[in-house]
């Protein structure tokens, strides 16, 4: 371990939703560059075995990240499927490598490697059991899921079992502390399992409670993503619950005000500056 | 005089020739209205509001608009009023009065739009107690206008007499006809933008956006207009048939935006008249409601190429946030 190791920190349970392998595949590179420079030991599910030329250092090394070293040292361990999946559960794993000095420890896999493993309940299980450890102990998960075959219900259901946060395409968010941050844009192709994500965070925040939507960085909203907001949250602002709409951008504030959103129940409109 | 309900919406054309025609006209409805408590609102050219105000007294409760704020854009107008009776049925208020004059503008596509606007009122405030009385200058207007008038309002004033109108059409009949005889002007000969197969949502958006940010006088309504043609291109892509293409000229005065797909298009003539409200508004025709706010006209048409939504946005109307009322 290294003597200025930076604090541990989380990324937390993240879904990965890209719809092009490229920019998969530089976020990865990023995601395991940042375990690597905090110290942390990153579990990474060994890709397909059909596809042996796509070894994640190779992939990898097409972002200028070599990860020979940290495979050599044990930094990195590829796991086989069987093993990534170990009907004990993640619990050990992680406790194991905590034992073992690290700081904090990273897992992270492509679902569609998964497939051919689990069934679709285990597979939620699994996500549920990795959500709830992601909270109890310092683990990221980053979970890969193809942005262009997962969409309807199947992907309001990977939102849902990834309530601290999303990268997708046009959308990324990250749910912290009562606070939902927006980054990106959100239109007809993301609003629905936006709502499902708020629905999700409405959820945890608890009845009567304050969830805060940071729309600080959010370029884009049209109508669609508007109705989210609103249908996402109806239950929770009914059941007494307030959802505050901060420091929108001008031209969000422009629709949220056509929209008339300051006449909503529950909702708070908090612009820059107020 | 007709016995008119007190909880319902009542429209009443008024036809004079001058102000103090108008006055005389009128007088009786407002000073009734005065006494019997029902709130008194001028939306009139400003002549036309001193010398109601006058005729009134100074001492009367009367409420004065801004004409130019309140009649910037149909659709928001309509909205404007719906607000204003929304609130003032919640603070007590049993009936308001309004006497208003639309302003038609100077070309056919204006007074198109605001004729639309006529008939839609008397569907959007149906549930409201509104009494209003809309004045029609017979020595200003075109014939086309004053004909828009009677077609428009169930009731007409001229001189001291208030009768039911013959020639009014039922509402849904007349936004039929004005969508069969809109005319619309022949669009700009070359296009800034022309996309004739979308399919991705927000590669389409970010073109159209690089493309309104060429036009040198986008600069006040872009953002405005850009998620109007979002809108309407969403509905294309989501409720229409393949391919939608999207064309964007720049005008004189602003830009225009044809988004054609091979669907039947809406029927439903007030379809984005219906102020969304709510979570059950949020479920509604909201996209469509909010592509009407933020452009000057939005019509649609259909030929062999399928079904048109042509939105235009003028600069005379650009720059407002939030409606007047």
């Amino acid at each position: 371990m290294s003597a200025n190791v930076r604090p541990p920190t989380r990324d937390g349970h993240v879904l990965l939703l890209l719809d092009s392998e490229p920019r998969r595949r530089r976020f990865v590179a990023d995601w395991v560059s940042t375990g690597l420079d905090r110290d942390e030991k990153v579990f990474y599910l060994r890709p397909d075995e059909e596809h042996p030329h796509e070894s994640l250092a190779a992939q990898l090394a097409e972002y200028d990240l070599d990860i020979t070293p940290a495979l050599a040292d044990g930094r990195i361990e590829l796991l086989p499927v069987e093993a990534f999946y170990p009907s004990s559960g993640w619990r050990g794993q992680v406790e194991r490598a905590l034992a073992e000095g690290f700081p904090a420890v990273r897992m992270s896999g492509e679902a569609r490697t998964t497939r051919t493993h689990l069934t679709a309940e285990q597979h939620l299980a699994v996500e549920a059991e990795v959500e709830r450890l992601s909270r109890e102990l310092p683990l990221s998960a980053l979970c890969q899921y193809d942005g262009r075959r997962v969409r309807g219900p199947a992907l309001d259901e990977a939102v849902v079992h990834h309530p601290m946060g999303v990268h997708e395409t046009l959308l990324r968010t990250h749910l912290d502390d009562a606070t939902l941050r927006l980054e990106g844009e959100v239109d007809h192709t993301n609003s629905r399992w936006l709502a499902a994500l708020l629905r999700q965070a409405c959820a945890e925040v608890g009845d009567r409670g304050t969830l805060t939507v940071d729309l600080g960085d959010l370029a884009f909203l049209d109508v669609s993503g508007y109705r989210s907001l609103l249908l996402g949250s109806a239950a929770f602002r009914q059941s007494g619950g307030l959802l505050r709409l901060l420091r929108p951008r001008r031209r969000v504030t422009s629709l949220l005000s056509t929209l008339f959103v300051h006449y909503e129940e529950g909702i708070d409109l908090v612009e820059s500056g107020t | 005089m007709t016995v008119v309900s007190e909880s319902r919406y009542v429209h009443d054309a008024l036809f004079y020739d001058s102000t103090e025609s108008l006055v005389q006209t009128a007088m009786p409805f407002l000073s009734d209205g005065i006494g019997a408590g029902d709130d008194v609102i001028l939306v009139c050219g400003e002549e036309n509001n001193a010398a109601l105000r006058k005729a009134l007294g100074h001492d009367a409760q009367v409420s004065v608009l801004p004409r130019e704020e309140v009649y910037r854009r149909a659709p928001s107008a309509v909205e404007s009023y719906r607000r204003l009776m929304r609130r003032r049925v919640a603070d007590g208020v049993g009936r308001v009065r309004l006497v208003a004059e639309v302003d038609f503008g100077r070309v056919s596509s204006q007074w198109q739009e605001w004729g639309r606007f006529e008939a839609v009122c008397n569907v959007v405030l149906d549930p409201y107690p509104l009494w209003s009385i809309c004045a029609y200058d017979t020595t200003a207007l075109s014939a086309d206008v004053l004909a828009v008038g009677e077609r428009t309002h169930p009731y007409v004033r001229r001189g001291d007499r208030r009768s039911r109108n013959g020639r009014f059409l039922d509402p849904a009949e007349f936004m039929a006809l004005s969508a069969a005889n809109t005319t619309r002007g022949p669009a700009p000969s070359d296009p800034v933008l022309s996309l004739p197969d979308v399919t991705d949502l927000p590669i389409a958006r970010e073109v159209v956006r690089d493309a309104l940010s060429g036009i040198p006088s986008a600069q006040t309504w872009q953002d405005d207009f850009l998620l109007a043609i979002n809108e309407v291109i969403t509905n294309a892509v989501a409720h229409g048939r393949p391919p939608v293409g999207v064309e964007l000229w720049a005008t004189e005065d602003g830009a225009v935006c044809d988004v054609t797909d091979r669907g039947p298009g809406f029927a439903d003539p007030f379809a984005g008249y219906h102020a969304p409200e709510g979570v059950e508004g949020a479920r509604a025709c909201l996209g469509l409601w909010m592509a009407r706010q933020l452009s000057d006209e939005l019509t649609t048409s259909r030929s062999a190429r399928g079904f048109t939504v042509r939105l235009v946005l003028n600069d005379r109307s650009s720059g407002r946030r939030r409606l007047p009322l």
